[in-house]
């Protein structure tokens, strides 16, 4: 017999995958006792939403890539290409604070919980910690691990941190230790972006290899794959504080809403109108509203409930790369190197 | 690792998620709706503001009387 023919037991484990995928698919069926659409189809709807852009934040020179809202919501931290984090006072519409990185290929930023801290990281494979209370951000500390790029971080508490990366991994990281302390392995492609379930029990990734995935953080295992997505992908928002579903975006133009307990998907937000990839997600606080970002420079606001499009942001001049919700607004970063605050009328 | 224990591993991956409790979706989906009632009063992006003053970030404009 050759080598690279299947022997008998690799052929037996590729039967088995299948029948286990199967197993899962018909689990996920026996849990559908309603359909979504007929559930939802006689709610009220909510009517025409129109969104204004209130606040501009101008001074990246460069595409943004991510921001994140502080605690607060009256800061937000905006990352650009130009290789500077700014820290924004929204309401007064000034930098706080700015952080000039190492590496102008910054992928992913984000605020420690009490905000005196921003991690950042990107093309340079760095998880890199800065100190707010320092002018400029301190001298970083930089931590390595990752044997690709840096897509996501979200500080789990204090002193950890969770990361996806270009090398198809997740990774928890003990900000003390300064090191990775469990590798999050299972995505075949990498890993675009991870939201983190407001208690830090859970996590949710979004890959290029058309699933997301629901990782435990207590026992540090994958709990569950969504198939669905017909393309990457690239991003990924918790429904609010309950933590009972996750929203994602893809490549394929559609977003769609998973549920975690009955662990299927429950709504698809795409139509024939749009004709281009999504790039990003955000819930609003209550969950009524998933708001995306587009190849086409809009964002589109989507009814959850009903699964139509209700309201558009019309504002940026590129790509959307990044989106992030809470009470009161809305914020967006784009590659037309701007980062918008917008409120509902 | 070798491509068989690369297999052996998805597959109890797999078992191990196939093994959930799941919820029935009609329960799901009353337990959303329920949560975006609960907080669709707050959720300023669904219900809008009252009044302009109640918007945070409203552009304050009008004239000063000299």
């Amino acid at each position: 017999m050759e080598d690279d023919q299947p022997c008998e037991e690799e052929l037996k484990l590729v039967a088995e995958i299948k029948e286990m995928k199967a197993r899962i698919r018909t689990a996920r069926k026996e849990a559908a006792d309603a359909d979504y659409v007929t559930e939802t189809e006689n709610l009220p709807p909510l009517g025409r939403l129109k969104f204004k852009v209130r606040k501009e934040l101008h001074g990246h020179l460069a595409k943004l890539t991510d921001l994140h809202w502080g605690k607060n919501s009256d800061t937000l931290v905006t990352a650009g290409q130009d290789g500077k984090l700014f820290v924004w006072d929204v309401y007064k519409c000034m930098k706080q604070n700015a952080v000039f990185l190492n590496t102008a290929w910054v992928m992913a930023v984000s605020f420690s919980p009490d905000n005196t801290r921003v991690a950042s990281g990107g093309l340079d494979n760095i998880l890199s910690i800065h100190n707010l209370e320092e002018p400029e951000g301190g001298t970083p500390i930089e931590l390595s691990g990752h044997d690709g790029y840096i897509a996501s971080i979200r500080f789990t508490d204090a002193s950890h941190c969770v990361t996806s990366s270009g090398d198809k991994s997740c990774a928890l990281w003990d900000l003390q230790a300064g090191k990775i302390v469990h590798q999050f392995l299972g995505h075949e492609n990498d890993v675009n972006a991870l939201a983190l379930a407001s208690h830090s029990q859970h996590f949710a990734s979004a890959s290029s290899d058309k699933t997301a995935k629901l990782w435990d953080l207590r026992e540090q295992h994958c709990r569950a794959t969504y198939w669905g997505h017909e393309l990457d992908v690239n991003g990924v928002d918790y429904f609010p504080q309950c933590d009972y579903a996750f929203a994602t975006s893809s490549d394929d133009g559609s977003c769609r809403m998973w549920d975690i307990r009955a662990d299927q998907m429950l709504a698809n937000l795409g139509d024939d109108f749009i004709q281009c990839g999504s790039t990003c997600v955000a819930v609003s606080r209550s969950g009524r509203l998933v708001m995306a970002g587009y190849d086409d420079y809009n964002c589109h606001v989507w009814d959850l409930l009903l699964e139509e499009r209700i309201g558009i942001m019309l504002g940026h001049d590129n790509r959307i790369s990044c989106i992030g919700s809470q009470w009161i607004a809305v914020a967006t970063g784009a590659w037309d190197n701007n980062s918008f605050i917008w409120t509902a009328k | 690792m070798s491509s068989i224990a690369q297999q052996k591993k998805i597959v109890e991956q797999l078992r191990s998620e196939a093994s959930m409790a799941r919820k029935p979706v009609s329960e799901c989906v009353k337990d959303m709706i329920g949560f975006m009632n609960s907080n669709k009063d707050k959720d300023f992006l669904v219900s809008g503001f009252a009044s302009k003053k109640d918007n945070p970030f409203q552009e304050k404009g009008g004239c000063l009387l000299l």
